[in-house]
């Protein structure tokens, strides 16, 4: 796995703890991790993800269909989980300040499942801090 | 002219600095199956 995830574009270093089963996937600096193609690369090494979060800092905007979303890398969004955390921040859409939040992009569903993982909503775990 | 030049430098260098921080600090994944 560490193998799998370390040939990905904008890897620099992966931490992987056996005792845990904790895997924590850093960039370059200057470089965009894409979660997706580390969920997949996760999967395809022959685990099973039980949960991925990410630390990221955007910006809070409405896309075309009027969803908050967080933008991180200028083409790339993820939409927010409407809750409370999501609530927090709703006031910083549109005007151009940053947020740099800790969120779960992926828990397994409860059933067992033979399709890929696909990342889900994000769900604001932590406002680490407002710029 | 230069003094021009200079000052749209200093704009767009200004307008670009919140993108430079945007960015995936991290992933943590959990996983399960490890060997």
């Amino acid at each position: 796995m560490q193998q799998h995830l370390g040939r990905l574009d904008g890897v620099s270093k992966v931490e992987v703890s056996l005792l845990t089963g904790k895997v924590a996937v850093l960039p370059r600096p200057d470089a965009k991790l894409d979660p997706k193609k580390v969920l997949t690369a996760t999967y395809d090494s022959g685990v099973t993800v039980a949960q991925m979060t990410i630390t990221a800092t955007g910006w809070v905007e409405r896309n075309a269909a009027r969803q908050l979303v967080l933008r991180v890398n200028g083409d790339e969004t993820f939409p927010l989980k409407l809750d409370a955390a999501a609530r927090e921040i709703e006031a910083l859409a549109g005007i151009g300040r940053t947020v740099t939040v800790r969120g779960r992009l992926y828990t397994k569903p409860g059933k067992e499942s033979k399709q890929k993982p696909e990342l889900q909503p994000l769900e604001i775990l932590e406002i680490v801090r407002k710029r | 002219m230069q003094k021009r030049r200079l000052l749209l430098a200093v704009v767009l260098i200004a307008a670009a600095a919140p993108m430079l921080h945007a960015a995936i600090e991290r992933i943590d994944l959990r996983v399960e199956g490890m060997t």
